[in-house]
């Protein structure tokens, strides 16, 4: 174990570590402008609104379908929230499919980066950046692997993945070969993450099936062709590996543990679920047992998903899963977990018992139920209106254009779900009033999470599969208080992922980690965000870094965005005044 | 010099090895009660329920045993056109309606069901099974208000005596295979208000159903699994390790049940049990999950017969023989010229005993695909059955045939080692040394302590007069297994031949006769052996004991004459000497 330190720094008495930093500025008196009149409206309702239209965003998935039903062409592909440019504000990458057999496109279909403008509107510099990627692609994760201090992509593929190294200047480098990365098999998602500690960012891609577009067998029932399910492909081993801090990577899949020919991995999500301060590691499977990999601290891994309660439902049976997702649903400090799921199966919710098991509360905590009638990929916990309790997002949208011929009473597009916590571990499905946003139906798959306008609340990026991705824009408007953490590593990896900040704000604690990937197969804003409810500040703040830093900081004021660097204090983005 | 007659046939070595393949192999003795029940001709009663409605009709009854026959077949389109016959002929047939809604229930057509279980209802308003085949329709669409209160009708209904108009018409089979024909009870609609509880987050409630479902009685493995599940939920493990293991008394391969009860003992720090249950868990698991593949595939895949036949195929490796039949059945109905599965339907009716259909069914698949080895070595295997139970010689030579006809059409089969020695042996007798000689060393590359084959590789060598081979070989046979009779004799019958070792000879005769007492062929050589060493005394007293135990054995009675001629012609000498 490294060592640990207890750094305990007040901001009103260290108040030098709060400064104003250049690049920031221009958000600064927007999100004075924007706080002053919302506080003003005492509406405590969710309101998402779909914006997309006036961003700027021009984006149109492809899935190559050419009537062939390939299965590749039911997964969609994802989109990262990360501030490439460091600008302060965070961009977008989209990742796109290609054409398959018996489709030409006119323009082949490419990932595209839409840098965030500032003002609400973005600007398509995928050219200048060059990360236009044409493989098939499926998911994104953004992470700083070389710690030059600016966030690196990862894309998988059906077909080897790519790694492109952020200069620095607004272009990036495919260094995919030179890093040894180009994992070939078809990758779902990706996350970077350091699990051993060594603040170096190693990076895990969960592989889903063998398949071959010249043998993609036929499927169909009662007469309806249909594209085949998992059952029909044998799976195939995810890889890890670790970053030897000199540019490259090295496959330790096997030596660390992780290796299983059988997975069908559909997400992945790093999160230290036993509190030992160090990143474990959970693998969602497709119609195989999820896997939940405890690190052991000495770079091995033991899969403890069965013995723990995680990796099959109550029938023992596995799921169709798709995104995990960590959060502290009850602020009890054990991260809980929750997994999208197919259609006519429940999202899955496992409470973490704080004893290394965890409990089935999927309908209990009124999730389960509703989740029933949608067929979930992406999703997150996030507490959207700020109230200091984790909320749940989950997009929809079945995989086939012809559903209604099996099942009368769904749709190809769905409408994407919305869960509102309680604060005692039950939800309430709100997706019906909370704003007309949430009322879009489309064939949703990817979702990311992040403030792209720097308001102080959490907006949610939308992919579609075969369709243009939906921007919802957070315009709930309370007068709850919230805080923003960016954590900056300096013996940890510079991207700050796995570290955990502690809030303790009017009675409750919450806590986070910073993640990279994780929904699926899209990457959020890695800068934390926490609801305060009504409390005006923060009585502690603890940052935990991957290193063993511990700091801790008192008395923060709310409604800021903060820089944590690793032994070095916070800094408000907020002009003093 | 007289010869002798030895049999080399080594009968209870190859019934103690024809029980083994019959019982461990095609697990010939392990049938259940409910396998027997399953033994359906679904081909057959197909065929004899369409030639019912050819001359009828317009007799709904008729119609419907068709449809039900068609339903036990997997042919859901043919079994529901014939539902929609009978409605069509008799709009006011709530059978008809009914039966449609469960044909329209097994392919996830839930919303088609529900409206024909509600036609079924117009015509029958009280149906108390309508209500209950109605509520799991609703269920399977989450749609939970409405489920509820069909099953709440149901239970209401089931608890007032109902006249017979209102029972289902079910086939004149079993209804086994039918997952949404459950049987409607009082504790079945208590099931389901408990499964609808529990979706809804209400726990509590659902336990209270799950109760009133165990007290309504019979028991059910489902609601005792459900109360389980439940406690773990609320974290009552004692309690749910006490309602856990009644389900899995009432129900023991379920393999949930057991998944839940380790989580159960985890959680009571039991890792003992725990562990074990896990296990459990993870053997049923991996059963369950190959057949449920397989389903999943059937309702895929426009290849049926294929997938029916990979799902038969699966059931053989799990020794059901009975499901393994009907899924074989149901493949040659979709694809009648599907040689494989009659080879495979005979390897299942084996399993069930029923052997003149399993000759019938390999004789199909033997003629749509002459080339089929698999088919003539089970042909063959049937009919050594049958010869070791009959004795009679034609019975084997049929079997040894059929056997031989399969070794030869696919060299490279994996074949059981008694066959191969079977054929080993017919090769033997017609004097094809080298053929013979190939299937006893191909025994031992599978085997290399299958003392039979040594025994009769020394036969092959001794007819070779490669004797020290053939020496070599039935002294591996003694070392595997001391008490063989036969191997000692052999070698004392070898020596004698050379001339050699005599004393040996007739020590390794007397072992023989020692742990073979009532062979009168070994007293035989052992009389030739003293004979060779002139001591004719003894000659005649081991003759004469041969004798005794065959009376009327002429090789014997001519050996005595000459012995008891080559005795007096020595006294003769002696008298003359002296």
């Amino acid at each position: 174990m490294s060592f640990r330190s207890r750094a305990t720094i007040s901001n009103q008495h260290h108040s030098a570590f709060f400064v104003f930093h250049s690049p920031y500025l221009k958000i600064s008196a927007a999100v004075i402008v924007i706080l002053s009149f919302s506080s003003a409206i005492a509406d405590a309702q969710l309101r998402f609104t779909d914006v997309t239209a006036t961003t700027g965003i021009r984006f149109h998935h492809e899935d190559g379908r050419s009537g062939a039903h390939y299965f590749l062409e039911t997964l969609g592909a994802g989109a990262a929230w990360f501030d490439y440019d460091q600008d302060g504000d965070i961009d977008i990458y989209f990742v796109n499919g290609a054409d398959l057999p018996g489709m030409k496109s006119d323009v082949p279909p490419t990932n595209a980066l839409f840098r965030n403008d500032g003002d609400g509107t973005f600007t398509d510099v995928t050219d200048y950046a060059g990360v236009g990627d044409l493989g098939y692609g499926f998911s994104c994760a953004a992470g700083d692997y070389d710690n030059n201090g600016f966030p690196d992509l990862y894309i998988t593929n059906f077909g080897p993945n790519v790694l492109y190294q952020n200069n620095g200047n607004g272009t990036f480098t495919d260094v995919t070969a030179q890093a040894g990365v180009g994992d070939s098999l078809w990758g779902a998602s990706s996350a970077f993450a350091d699990y051993d500690n060594d603040g170096h960012l190693d990076l895990f891609v969960a592989n889903y099936v063998q398949f071959e577009v010249d043998s993609n067998p036929e499927c169909g029932t009662i007469g309806v062709r249909t594209h085949c399910g998992p059952e029909a492909f044998h799976g195939t081993a995810s890889v890890l590996y670790r970053n030897s801090g000199d540019g490259t990577f090295t496959d330790v899949t096997e030596k660390s543990g992780v290796w299983n020919p059988n997975g069908k991995g559909m997400g992945v999500i790093w999160c230290d679920y036993d509190n030992d301060a160090d990143l474990d590691l959970f693998v969602a499977n497709d119609k195989v047992e999820d896997w939940l990999y405890r690190n052991e601290g000495d770079g091995t891994f033991k899969d403890v998903g069965l013995t723990s309660g995680v990796a099959l439902n109550e029938m023992g049976a596995p799921y169709s899963s798709m995104a995990p997702v960590f959060g502290d649903i009850d602020n009890n400090g054990w991260f809980d977990l929750a997994i999208t799921n197919f259609q006519d199966e429940p999202n899955s919710v496992y409470y973490n018992d704080g004893d290394g098991f965890f409990s089935d509360i999927t309908y209990r905590s009124g999730i389960g139920g509703p989740s029933l009638t949608r067929l979930a990929w992406g999703a997150d916990f996030a507490d959207l209106d700020s109230d200091g309790w984790l909320d749940l997002f989950v997009a929809t949208g079945h995989l086939e254009e012809n559903v209604q011929l099996l099942n009368p009473t769904t749709t190809y597009p769905q409408q994407n779900q919305l869960f509102l916590s309680r604060g005692d571990r039950t939800f309430d499905d709100v997706s019906d009033s909370s704003g007309d946003g949430l009322l879009l139906k489309r064939v949703s798959r990817g979702a990311a999470f992040g403030d792209y306008d720097n308001d102080g609340d959490v907006d949610i990026l939308i992919t579609n599969s075969n369709q243009t991705p939906d921007l919802l824009r957070n315009d709930t408007a309370n007068q709850n208080h919230w805080l923003v953490f960016t954590a900056v590593g300096t013996k940890s990896n510079r991207s700050g992922i796995g570290t955990r900040i502690t809030v303790s704000a009017g009675g409750s604690v919450q806590m986070r980690e910073v993640k990279s990937g994780g929904s699926y197969p899209s990457h959020s804003d890695m800068r934390l965000h926490f609801g305060l409810g009504e409390s005006a500040a923060a009585e502690q703040v603890e940052i935990r870094w991957s290193s063993g830093l511990i700091e801790h900081y008192k008395d923060v004021r709310s409604n800021r965005f903060l820089i944590a660097t690793e032994g070095k204090g916070l800094e408000s983005l907020e002009a003093e005044n | 010099m007289y010869s002798y007659y030895h049999e080399h046939i080594r009968t209870p070595i190859l019934v103690w090895a024809l029980r083994l393949i019959l019982i461990g192999i095609l697990g010939f003795t392990c049938l259940s009660v409910a396998q027997e029940k399953l033994e359906i001709d679904l081909i057959e009663t197909v065929t004899q329920a369409k030639q019912t409605v050819d001359e009828n009709p317009t007799l709904t009854a008729a119609r419907l045993n068709l449809g039900f026959a068609y339903l036990e077949l997997g042919s859901m389109q043919q079994a529901e056109a014939e539902f929609k016959s009978v409605v069509g002929l008799d709009p006011r047939a709530p059978s008809g309606y009914y039966w449609l809604g469960g044909v329209y229930f097994l392919q996830s057509r839930y919303e088609e069901a529900i409206d024909v279980f509600q036609r079924a209802l117009e015509q029958l308003p009280g149906w108390s099974a309508a209500y209950h085949a109605l509520g799991m329709s609703h269920f399977e669409r989450h749609n939970h208000d409405a489920a509820e209160i069909a099953f709440n009708i149901a239970l209401n209904l089931m608890q007032k005596p109902q006249s017979s108009q209102y029972e289902v018409l079910a086939p004149s089979f079993g209804t086994g295979g039918y997952g949404w024909n459950i049987k409607p009870s009082p504790a079945n609609a208590l099931y389901f208000l408990g499964l609808i509880a529990s979706q809804r987050g209400r726990l509590d409630t659902a336990k209270e159903y799950w109760r009133q479902a165990i007290e309504t009685g019979p028991p059910l493995a489902e609601v005792y699994f459900e109360l389980g599940v439940a406690h773990n939920k609320d974290m009552q493990w004692e309690k749910s390790v006490r309602v856990l293991r009644e389900a899995i008394r009432l129900r023991p391969e379920m393999p949930a049940a057991h998944y839940q009860l380790a989580r159960a003992y985890l959680k009571l720090d039991n890792m003992t049990e725990g562990t074990r249950e896990l296990e459990e868990f993870q053997r049923l698991k991996t059963a369950y999950a190959r057949l449920s593949a397989r389903h999943t595939m059937i309702r895929a895949a426009p290849d049926a017969a294929i997938t029916l036949f990979g799902l038969a195929r699966k059931y053989m490796q799990e020794e059901k023989y009975a499901e393994a039949s009907r899924e074989f059945q149901k493949a040659l109905w979709h694809d009648p010229r599907l040689a494989k599965a009659y080879s495979g339907l005979g390897r299942a009716y084996v399993g069930l005993g029923r052997l003149d259909d399993a000759l019938e069914a390999l004789g199909k698949a033997i003629e749509l695909e002459p080339n089929m080895a698999e088919a003539y070595i089970t042909k063959g295997l049937i009919l050594l059955t049958r010869a070791d139970k009959s004795g009679a010689r034609s019975d084997y030579e049929r079997a040894v045939s059929a056997c031989r006809e399969g070794i030869e059409l696919n060299p490279k089969l994996k074949v059981p080692i008694v066959i191969r020695a079977a054929i080993g042996r017919a090769y033997l007798r017609e004097g094809k040394l080298a053929r013979a000689s190939h299937q006893f060393e191909e025994i031992l590359k599978a085997d290399a302590n299958f003392s039979d084959a040594y025994f009769y590789l020394g036969a092959i060598h001794l007819a070779r007069h490669e004797y020290e081979k053939a020496e070599n070989a039935y002294l591996r046979v003694i070392e595997l297994e001391p008490s063989s009779a036969n191997a000692y004799e052999r070698l004392a019958h070898l020596y004698g031949t050379r001339g050699i070792l005599l004393d040996k000879a007739i020590q390794y005769a007397e072992r023989a006769i020692d742990l073979k007492p009532d062979s009168a062929a070994y007293y035989n050589t052992l009389s030739w052996l003293h004979f060779l060493g002139k001591d004719y005394e003894k000659a005649e007293t081991s003759v004469i004991k041969a004798l005794t135990l065959q009376p009327d054995n002429q090789l014997y009675s001519e050996g005595l004459k000459v012995i008891r001629e080559a005795k007096q012609s020595e006294d003769g000498g002696k008298k003359v000497g002296k």
